[in-house]
């Protein structure tokens, strides 16, 4: 245990004393100037022990009484002995300086060692026997002698102010000192909290205590820096398609309804168009349709050969945004020119959605695409399996379902934590969407799901607000 | 995605079996459909593609065909004993009108309002809430006739519209009863709008918003004539071929109306099959298995299709969904079956993919700035226009949205910071987060800027222009970036506490003090420094 500054003062001042061994620590401390309670609890807390020994002396001790108080201090005999000039004194003349009670005890008292005489003389007088004042005045003085604690030889006035109720007695504990050798070698040291550079440099930190910590007073938690739960999905996804050789592909999340519904081979008043379903806007309205008109010609026979509807350019111009990540994968497509590939994307598409629990009007969809010679569906379900198993999922199935721009088209399940949940969505492009990019005849394999869907699964997450937006809970560093 | 309801007691007479829950469900799944069985009624999802399946009666066609081996016949076209003239001055409002007449109909046992529910359902979804097709329906002994469809002023003509007990006009029919009020938007304000009459000259229907009471059909009606109009050709020939089809289901027999045009004559509906070819080649690429052509011949019978000799596919008029191979494919792989279909493969992988730059960049900054102890946050782009207008005043916006909350398009990824930071007020200070997030800034009729961007806020009594600083100098010397500061005006900061940070003579981004008039708008207590780095410029 480190000393504190207190004690430190304490022992300082005992060495300085020089002596070896002191009977009372109650004296001692009244002659250096120490609180005495402070110097028991430290001699009781055993912090001292190394240099000073002790005993326990307990002592009788004398207190004034509550009758001294009443008067002052002041023994009553020799308040009214200082009355009196000479020997004797008028009754009257006393009882008027006196209070009664005084010169009642005081008479008494006298009276009692035949000190004072009541006599008749026209009124009533005292007299007074000569010796009287200088034994109050010596009782006095012991009396002062005892309140401060000094030790008194002649004990007969101890026991006449005992008798007489002006002092009581009582019990204490103190302590008898022996100053231990080490005591010689103490030297006390300056209490620092902390430990600066110039403590270190100088070697001052030899000469001084840094002040010791109660380990279990509480502090903060560090703030840690953390990335989010999207990015450490998007990346481990990421890396996942870039292992299997897929590469990156970008594209735009504000697009023309060419580019999102009219390559992708969605007529134009397919219900998904609709305005319950697609983000469309007032500023852009409108968008350039490609700068090639033989692909707009392509596109635009595609549609009025397999709907036999009325395409308009005006339909396809209006801005939107994207609604599937499709849009850029047509991009990227046509941007190849029938050239074979491995792409992947995760970018953010949009629904015009009823905002709840599990529905955001933004996502990021997850998208793998491969095109080129030969491709049929085994590739496209050997894919899928390898991709979901490494994202952790097991028991992938497949089933059929719609897509109006990939047919067959296989909607994907797996297990998670016993659970079997749909996760994904799958397909092989049309002809009729291949055509105008230059990949007619050519085969493709897409997949895709969403991510926030992907991270609510795998973290148990029940509300996307937990993961996205501004009431996430950001870590606190509270304790 | 379309949802309809049917009753399992009108199933089972219409397939002549008792079809167990289990029956019904296993069929869905198979056929690729979701639905939910329960003890008195089927609950279909049915996609935009397949409007046969809106009916009873297209679903148990189906199910006969795939699941007990029902093959479908092949439909000749009845001749007409009817027919309606068409009028030239529909061509600009309703140009295109079918119609079929249905004799010896039970509507007894569920059939009427089946009939109803399918009538709705299809003319709202496969018709567009009507706009492109829809259809109507008659007692066909209250006509008298050959039928006339033409454009009448609808203040002119009264009629008792179905469900009501007075006579008045087309207007006031189209202000005062609810389907008037519903589907009368379909004509605007138009002065003329199309009426089917008889040869009495006597209204049948405002199609496609109403009949009149007189022709309304009751669960007695023995002949039916049924109508579908609407402005896309090939729907109001599909659509009327779909409900011919269903009635044959229920034991009618069909007659065909000639339509009088006033350059050409049609007889409706086409009940012939459509022919395309098929190519077993193309299936077996796509399916990576080949078929032989008597396999394909009884997969596709399997599905309601009929293959010729000649290698033909004969397509029944309902099915409006196949186009070619691709579609062929789908057919047989539904008939087969997944399990019989997919083979195991091993996927090899080959070589590294190549990745995006600015993906890349997104990683490294990241990591970088949860190493300096950052948290990462993800917001949305759509964010609310009055809270954008602190920020921007341009930007790019939405004409349709369900909730303005999410209505616009951010321009800078600080607006969604200072929101997060004001939603964490109870926390300890400093906050320190980040984000890396899409930005739109928008641009005239053209497309608009799309970055990443790269955006940072710290919340706290220390946060300041020179901590905002640290961060961008200790965050771009890890990229390796020489840039330059410059005093920075932008609003959203306080005067002569923000730099722009130039690459060259390029702005790569910005920092500073966030003004407290904005601190004030989301009632922030303490000061925030933050910035913004655009990932497309420090690439």
């Amino acid at each position: 245990m480190e000393l504190t500054e207190k004690h430190n003062e304490f022992l300082s001042k005992i060495k300085e004393l020089g002596s070896e061994s002191f009977p009372s620590l109650k004296f001692l401390c009244q002659s250096i100037n120490f609180d005495y309670n402070l110097a028991k609890a430290y001699i009781a807390s055993g912090y001292l022990d190394s240099y000073l020994g002790y005993e326990e002396v307990p002592k009788e001790t004398y207190i004034p009484s509550k009758k001294l108080k009443s008067f002052k201090g002041k023994l009553p005999p020799l308040s009214m002995l200082e009355k009196i000039v000479g020997s004797e004194e008028s009754v009257d003349v006393l009882k008027s300086s006196l209070d009664p009670q005084t010169f009642g005890v005081a008479y008494s008292l006298l009276k009692k060692e035949n000190l004072a005489t009541l006599f008749e003389e026209g009124s009533k007088r005292i007299s007074i026997a000569p010796q009287s004042l200088d034994l109050y005045l010596k009782r006095q003085s012991d009396l002062e002698n005892f309140q401060e604690g000094r030790e008194v030889k002649d004990e007969t006035q101890l026991v006449w102010l005992l008798e007489n109720g002006f002092i009581e007695k009582k019990k204490e504990i103190d302590y008898s000192l022996t100053a231990l050798e080490s005591l010689k070698t103490f030297s006390p040291k300056e209490l620092v909290n902390t430990l600066d550079s110039s403590l270190i440099s100088s070697g001052e930190w030899k000469n001084v205590v840094l002040k010791p910590y109660q380990i279990d007073d509480p502090v903060p938690n560090l703030s840690l820096g953390s990335k989010s739960f999207m990015e450490e999905y998007t990346h481990l996804i990421r890396n996942i398609f870039l292992d299997m050789g897929f590469n990156e592909m970008e594209g735009k999340i504000v697009d023309s309804s060419f580019w999102n519904f009219d390559v992708l081979f969605t007529p134009q008043d397919h219900p998904a168009r609709d305005i319950q379903d697609t983000f469309y806007l007032d500023n852009p309205k409108k968008l350039p349709l490609p700068n090639d008109q033989e692909l707009i010609n392509q596109v635009k026979l595609e549609h009025q050969r397999g709907y036999g509807s009325n395409w308009t350019e005006e339909a396809a111009s209006k801005a939107l945004l994207r609604t599937h990540t499709t849009a850029s994968t047509a991009r990227k497509l046509y941007e190849l020119g029938g050239k074979e590939g491995k792409y992947f994307s995760i970018d953010k598409v949009f629904r015009n959605e009823t905002v709840d629990r599990v529905h955001l009007p933004e996502f990021h969809q997850i998208e793998g695409v491969v095109i080129g010679d030969g491709l049929n569906i085994n590739d496209l379900v050997s894919h899928i399996k390898y991709f979901y198993e490494r994202l952790g999922f097991e028991d992938i199935k497949f089933k059929s379902t719609f897509n109006p721009y990939t047919e067959p088209s296989l909607e994907i399940s797996g297990m998670h934590n016993g659970k079997i949940l749909e996760i994904g969505n799958s397909g092989m492009f049309r002809q009729e969407v291949l055509r105008p990019l230059k990949y007619g005849g050519k085969s493709s394999i897409a997949w895709g799901l969403g991510l926030e869907r992907l991270v609510m699964i795998k973290k148990g997450i029940t509300h996307w607000s937990e993961i996205i937006g501004p009431k996430i809970k950001l870590a606190d560093n509270k304790n | 995605m379309p949802t309809v309801n049917f009753n399992l007691d009108y199933l089972n007479k219409l397939a002549n079996k008792n079809l167990s829950q289990q029956e019904i469900g296993d069929f869905v799944r198979d056929y690729g459909l979701e639905a939910k069985v329960g003890s008195s009624e089927l609950e279909l999802e049915v996609t935009a593609e397949r409007p046969d399946l809106l009916a009873p009666e297209g679903f148990i066609r189906v199910m006969n065909s795939y699941k007990f081996g029902k093959e479908v016949e092949i439909l000749d076209n009845p001749s007409p004993k009817i027919s309606i003239r068409v009028d030239p001055n529909v061509s600009e409002v309703r140009p295109y009108i079918g119609a079929v007449v249905l004799r010896n109909v039970n509507l007894h046992e569920g059939c009427l309002e089946e009939f109803f529910k399918f009538q709705e359902k299809v003319s709202d979804t496969f018709g567009r809430n009507r706009r492109k097709a829809a259809i109507g329906a008659y007692d066909f002994s209250s006509i008298e006739g050959n039928i006339s469809y033409s454009l009448q002023e609808k203040s002119k003509l009264s009629f008792i519209p179905l469900g009501e007990t007075k006579k008045m006009t087309i207007q006031e029919m189209m202000e005062s009863t609810q389907r008037g009020m519903q589907y009368s938007a379909i004509f605007g304000e138009k002065k003329f709008v199309p009426v089917l009459t008889d040869q009495t000259g006597k209204i049948l229907s405002v199609p496609p918003i109403i009949n009149a009471e007189e022709t309304k059909l009751t669960k007695d009606t023995r002949d039916i004539l049924v109508d579908v109009t609407g402005i896309s050709k090939d729907s109001v020939e599909n659509l009327l071929s779909i409900v011919s089809s269903n009635f044959l289901e229920t034991g009618s027999k069909i007659e065909s109306v000639r339509i009088n045009y006033s350059d050409r004559e049609i007889i409706t509906p086409e009940m012939s099959p459509k022919i395309l070819p098929l190519g077993l080649d193309k299936v077996a690429e796509i399916l990576g298995k080949n078929y032989s052509f008597s396999e394909a011949k009884r997969l596709l019978n399997k599905m309601g299709l009929r293959i010729q000799e000649n290698g033909s596919v004969l397509i029944p008029r309902y099915r409006t969904d196949l186009l070619d191979d691709s579609d062929f494919s789908g057919e047989i792989l539904l008939a087969d079956g997944l399990d019989n279909l997919l083979k195991d493969k091993e996927f090899i992988r080959r070589g590294i993919g190549k990745s995006n730059k600015i993906k890349d960049l997104e990683v490294r900054l990241a990591d970088i700035s949860s190493r300096i102890g950052f948290q990462g946050v993800a917001n949305l782009i759509l964010t609310n226009p009055e809270d954008l207008s602190l920020f921007s005043s341009d930007y790019v916006s939405t004409s349709n949205p369900k909730n303005s909350a999410y209505s616009v398009c951010r321009t800078n990824t600080q607006i969604s910071l200072i929101e997060t930071l004001a939603s964490n007020l109870d926390k300890i200070r400093p906050l320190n987060i980040y984000e890396i997030g899409d930005v739109i800034q928008s641009k005239a009729d053209d497309f608009p800027y799309e970055t990443k961007m790269f955006g940072f806020a710290s919340l706290g009594s220390k946060s300041s222009f020179s901590f905002a600083k640290s961060c961008v100098q200790t965050i771009l010397s890890q990229l390796n970036i020489n840039y330059h500061l410059e005093n920075c005006e932008m609003g959203r900061y306080i005067p002569g506490r923000a730099a722009t940070i130039l690459l060259g003579k390029e702005s790569i981004g910005h920092f500073g003090e966030i003004h407290p008039k904005i601190l004030n708008k989301y009632s922030i207590p303490d000061p925030i420094s933050s910035g913004e780095l655009d990932l497309k410029k420090i690439r």
